[in-house]
């Protein structure tokens, strides 16, 4: 036979139950826009003693006792699992290329007129003028100027490729300009995580001791995890006990509670100068170059290529590499076309039996003195290689009476006649490059005119940038769509909480009114013997 | 199964939609504001590469057109010149015409004298012509005056202002004395022909002796000449002139003969008179020789002018369809986009309507 007072003891219990199932809703509507939160869920149980029945119905009825919470679970998903970090990780990584693919697009977007593609027209134009009026002085000049325009542009062109590059990754030398650089920004973020997850390893270790979860903090070692992803590749292998283990590419990361290795930058010099004190081979053609430092004191001096995806390896890639349409190779490829263009056009212009203007008192007639000196273009630096970066125009034709040294005469086999002025054949050799890429100077550019190994670079430049696009857009599509079946299943939905707590508000209301009939029928008990 | 919705899904979906929605917008209006569906290579790369050569072409044709324009004002020059030419020599033709029939008195053969000087000068003036700062039959010596007048020396080597020669100072006919422009990808065509070629020359010099300041004097006491090179119509006219004064000078002999000249002697002079006479009369050929030539290098012009106007036309062409073809690519269908920029306006009105409607909707609109 049951007492009234156990009747009155499940009321309690469920009271006490259906007011914790209500605080429990209110943290997820609380939480309702918490970024990596999921929605908790009060798991309720039938109290259970075990005690025999037999044959005693009173027995059996004793042994109900009440509810009671039996744990608090989140709601997960297995889309949460190492999939969706791994597709973020792309994600990050081809968004990254992406961007500085669009970034090196910008700078020869013809179309805003910011290309190479109008300085070389105009420099073909002023040599077509100077082939009308070989001894007019304003069309020399105006050809020294297109030329000069042509290699300003060219230096542009690529110091603005260079800016990209010492954004990301800092220009290979300096460290201030390293330290300003993306790639030490994400390292930076990145061990800042590695930290986070630390604290959050040694709080779930102190905290999941027994068999119930510690929900929020596995949603706080989640939504690390995922923000990890994005910088690189990472193995993990989650514990028994809730905490997580993080690997790169073998190497320890963090395991338990420690971190075993952090991740650090140096520039290319330093790290050229870590070869040469370690008798190490540099591969390196990046300016700048991640490593670990391990606790133990030890160093893994170069894991550039050990990102594979994430943020980092997205900088690293669209800047150096193996990627074949990186930055460097466009910048090489400028530098080839700017070699190309000087070598071809100094040959022409210096050529035996081509002839320039002198002022002889007044009386212009043919020279080829010092002929040899009167190269086109030379480099800025003193160099000897002709690069995008250094091209520039000889400084003898910007002096005065430099612009007759332009060679616009050509006369074969010596039969030179010192009074033909308007002889323009050198000229025409020269408007003939722009056709004609038979000659041995065109080798380095595969024997196609400069316009058409140009096109070659804006095509490669655009359609990378088109396709690096195109891979993050479908990447941002399949991460959105994986966000959003997450978002489905573990999010809070309001209706469902509101409907919850209605639910255990109306258990609540339930139990007291039973808690009073018991209390009522107690009190009836008691006012009996009166 | 059955999928459980969460209200963050569905908040995110929605603003999902609604920035794909206004990304339309967006790009619509950027096209219908500035009138172009490509506005950078990122639009459409491939598309992109196109226009980018298709302008390199447009402006490379009007290179070619400018400098088609420019070769046939050339070449009209040239021609004009040439002609005003062959009017002269086909002047100094009736002259000579005139002079070879013998009717002439000594006075009239002087005031032909002088007229031929006056055509000899003018015909190196024009041969002289200067188009754009430069001569245009100097072949490439544009800044050395082609024809200068050679004058002869009295017997002490003073200069007098008798005319001898007209000598040729331009690029020489087997030299390279090409002028051109590019009027098509690696088509030069030439503007301009040796004044060799269309006048000749007639290169006369004094012969001195070995201190080269002495003239040489024939048995007359007359200093002596000669001629390096004579051909075209500047030969004739030196000839023409050299017949005409030395008949000139016979005709003088004979009015200075003597009063008791024997009749031999007269006869003598009579003869040389009539040699002189049928050697002028012997030049009327070489004259229309001379103007035939003039007349091949002025049709040469012609075929170039015909050819440049045809290159002129088929460039136009040319420029026309590449034109069209940019436009086809790049220039934006207004019709097309302003129908659906108001599409696009509409769907992103109406996702912002929907999205606002149903994330007010809950449970707690009804409690």
């Amino acid at each position: 036979m049951s007492s009234l007072f156990s009747a009155l003891n499940i009321s309690a219990g469920a009271l006490q139950v259906n007011q914790s199932a209500i605080s429990i809703v209110s943290n997820n509507i609380a939480n309702i826009n918490t970024e990596g939160y999921s929605k908790q869920k009060v798991n309720l149980g039938t109290l259970v003693i075990n005690s025999p029945i037999s044959n005693n119905v009173d027995a059996q009825v004793d042994s109900s006792i009440g509810v009671e919470i039996v744990s608090v679970s989140r709601y997960t998903t297995t889309f949460l699992g190492s999939y969706y970090r791994n597709q973020i990780s792309e994600q990050a990584n081809y968004n990254e290329q992406a961007q500085i693919a669009s970034d090196i697009a910008g700078v020869f977007d013809e179309l805003q007129g910011k290309g190479l593609d109008k300085e070389l027209e105009d420099f073909y134009a002023a040599l077509d003028n100077l082939s009308k009026s070989p001894t007019d002085k304003t069309t020399r000049i105006s050809f020294i100027d297109s030329a000069s325009t042509l290699t300003d542009k060219m230096n542009k062109l690529s110091s603005k490729l260079n800016e990209i590059k010492n954004q990301n990754v800092g220009d290979g030398i300096s460290q201030s300009e390293l330290n300003k650089s993306k790639i030490t920004q994400s390292i930076n973020e990145l061990n800042q995580k590695i930290e986070d997850l630390a604290k959050i390893n040694q709080m779930i270790a102190s905290s999941q001791t027994g068999t119930l979860e510690n929900n929020n903090l596995l949603d706080k070692r989640d939504l690390l995890l995922k923000d990890i992803s994005k910088y690189g590749n990472f193995e993990e292998s989650i514990q028994e006990n809730g905490t997580v283990n993080l690997k790169l590419d073998g190497t320890q990361i963090i395991y338990g509670t420690t971190i075993k290795s952090k991740f650090n930058v140096k520039t290319a010099a330093q790290y050229d100068e870590y070869c040469q004190q370690n008798g190490i081979e540099n591969k390196n053609e990046c300016n700048a170059v991640v490593y670990i430092e391990k606790n133990d004191g030890s160093t893994i001096p170069n894991i550039n290529n050990k990102f594979e995806s994430g943020e980092i390896g997205g900088i690293l890639k669209a800047n150096t590499g193996s990627e074949d349409k990186n930055i460097n190779t466009v910048l090489s490829d400028l530098d080839t076309l700017a070699s190309t263009i000087a070598n071809v056009f100094n040959e022409i212009q210096t050529q035996k039996g081509a002839y320039y203007l002198e002022n002889n008192n007044g009386t212009i007639q043919l020279s080829n003195a010092n002929l040899e000196n009167y190269e086109i273009f030379t480099t800025k630096d003193g160099s000897d290689t002709i690069k995008a970066d250094n091209i520039t125009i000889n400084s003898i034709f910007k002096e005065d009476d430099g612009y007759n040294k332009i060679a616009t005469a050509y006369f074969p086999d010596n039969q030179i006649d010192y009074n033909a002025v308007g002889n323009i054949n050198n000229i025409i050799s020269m408007i003939n490059t722009k056709n004609d890429t038979t000659t041995s100077g065109f080798d380095s550019i595969g024997n196609i005119s400069f316009n058409e190994y140009y096109n070659g670079i804006i095509g490669k430049v655009a359609s990378n940038s088109d396709y690096k696009t195109n891979l993050a857009t479908a990447q941002d599509s399949i991460v959105a769509s994986l966000d959003n079946k997450i978002k489905e299943q573990t999010g809070v939905d309001l209706n469902e909480e509101l409907s919850d707590m209605v639910k255990f508000q109306t258990a609540f209301s339930a139990s007291a009114r039973v808690f009073e009939t018991c209390n009522n029928m107690l009190e009836t008990l008691v006012h009996l013997g009166e | 199964m059955i999928g459980r919705v969460s209200s963050s899904a569905i908040n995110s979906t929605l603003v999902g939609h609604i920035q794909n929605n206004y990304l339309d917008f967006a790009k619509l209006t950027e096209q219908l504001s500035t009138g172009k569906k490509i506005n950078s290579i990122l639009d459409d790369t491939l598309q992109s590469v196109n226009i980018i050569n298709s302008n390199r072409q447009l402006g490379k044709i009007d290179i070619w057109s400018a400098n088609i324009g420019s070769l046939t004002n050339e070449i009209k020059q040239s021609s004009e010149t040439i002609e005003l030419v062959m009017e002269k020599g086909q002047r100094a033709k009736d002259l000579a015409t005139s002079a070879a029939n013998g009717t002439s008195n000594k006075d009239n053969l002087i005031s032909t004298l002088t007229e031929l000087d006056n055509i000899i000068k003018s015909v190196v003036d024009m041969a002289n012509t200067s188009y754009n700062g430069n001569y245009i039959y100097g072949g490439t010596n544009t800044k050395t005056q082609p024809y200068s007048i050679q004058y002869g020396i009295d017997a002490d080597g003073n200069p007098t202002d008798e005319i001898i020669g007209i000598k040729y100072n331009g690029t020489a006919i087997d030299g390279d004395w090409k002028r051109q422009l590019e009027i098509a990808d690696g088509v030069f065509e030439t503007c301009n022909v040796t004044g060799m070629a269309a006048f000749g020359e007639c290169d006369v010099e004094p012969v001195y002796q070995a201190d080269g300041v002495t003239p040489v004097l024939d048995a007359d006491g007359n200093p002596t000449y000669t001629e390096n090179s004579n051909s075209g119509i500047m030969g004739d006219l030196i000839d023409f002139r050299n017949a005409l004064s030395d008949t000139i000078k016979k005709l003088e002999e004979q009015e200075n003969l003597p009063e008791n000249a024997t009749q031999a002697e007269k006869d003598a002079i009579g003869a040389e008179i009539k040699a002189c006479y049928d050697s002028i009369n012997g030049l009327l050929d070489g004259f229309d020789d001379s103007i035939t030539q003039m007349t091949t290098v002025n049709s040469k012009f012609g075929t170039v002018t015909n050819k440049l106007e045809m290159s002129t036309e088929a460039l136009s062409t040319s420029k026309l369809n590449l034109e069209e073809y940019i436009s086809g690519i790049q220039d934006l269908d207004i019709t097309e986009a302003i129908s659906q920029w108001y599409t696009s306006q509409t769907a992103y009105q109406a996702s912002m309507q929907t999205a606002t409607s149903i994330m007010s909707m809950s449970l707690l609109n009804y409690m």
